[in-house]
């Protein structure tokens, strides 16, 4: 037995949940699409990615001793894993499933105590350890790819998050341009009753000096 | 895209202040990446 499978993390259970999350991000981007919460160019480099991320889980499944070879075997591939593990941690998952089984594999080689402290631990610096040691990242590596599925999800929910801001700020405009129209209607309403009570005042005026200079021409 | 524009976007998208042109350049290149590792992980 592998120390992940040791520790809980079974090489084949993160591709055993990502096929359960394929199908809620499947149906979820059914919805979306037909409800259109997201241009139809995003949904399509989303679904690209989220293709590209389950073949890579397929890989991974299919021939892990193998790919785990490669991994230990290649710093160009350590690189390329690394940037994405960092990419991962950037956008919000390190705290909860990447950096908590990387320290778990320090502890585990080192005989620290990361995992304890892993509460307000820096993420980077957990980073930096995993990368600096290939012996690590050999066992890290596939595991944290296999979160990689996550992110189409991700990215999908903050580009419908920016598009209702977006919307919603412009019926806040549109209410408000209502408003000041009705403003505008009210103003001139007021104004044209005002002008009315002026000329009846002027026609007043008018009428009285009439009937005044009328009675004086009569006398 | 250099990986450090990479990170700079995802930082965006984590605060929610990407633009989607932004985005979908983003996801392209980590579609990219992940499609180097594949390949990388398949290749004989």
């Amino acid at each position: 037995m592998s120390f992940l499978e040791k520790i809980g993390f079974t090489k084949k259970k993160p591709v055993v949940e990502t096929s359960k999350t394929n199908e809620v991000e499947k149906n979820d981007d059914e919805q979306l699409e037909s409800s259109g919460e997201v241009s139809p160019e995003l949904t399509q480099e989303l679904d690209n990615l989220k293709n590209e991320a389950d073949d890579l889980n397929k890989v991974i499944s299919l021939n892990n001793n193998a790919a785990n070879e490669k991994v230990k075997n290649s710093k160009e591939l350590q690189d390329k894993i690394y940037d994405v593990i960092n990419i991962i941690s950037k956008i919000g998952l390190a705290s909860a499933v990447v950096a908590g089984p990387a320290a778990m594999i320090i502890d585990h080689f080192t005989g620290s105590k990361l995992t304890e402290s892993l509460v307000g631990t820096d993420i980077d610096g957990i980073m930096d350890k995993v990368h600096t040691d290939a012996f690590l990242i050999k066992d890290f590596a596939l595991l944290a790819l296999s979160f990689a599925i996550n992110i189409p999800g991700m990215i999908r929910e903050v580009a419908i998050e920016k598009k209702n801001k977006a919307e919603a700020l412009k019926e806040r405009k549109e209410k408000r341009a209502e408003m000041m129209r009705n403003q505008e209607i009210t103003n001139r309403s007021t104004e044209d009753l005002e002008v009315k009570e002026l000329e009846a005042d002027v026609n007043k005026t008018t009428a009285e000096e009439l009937e005044k200079v009328r009675k004086d021409l009569a006398a | 895209m250099t990986n450090e524009e990479m990170l700079a976007i995802a930082d965006k998208i984590k605060e929610k202040t990407a633009s989607e042109e932004e985005i979908i350049i983003f996801t392209k290149e980590f579609s990219k990446l992940l499609g180097e590792i594949k390949e990388d992980l398949i290749k004989e």
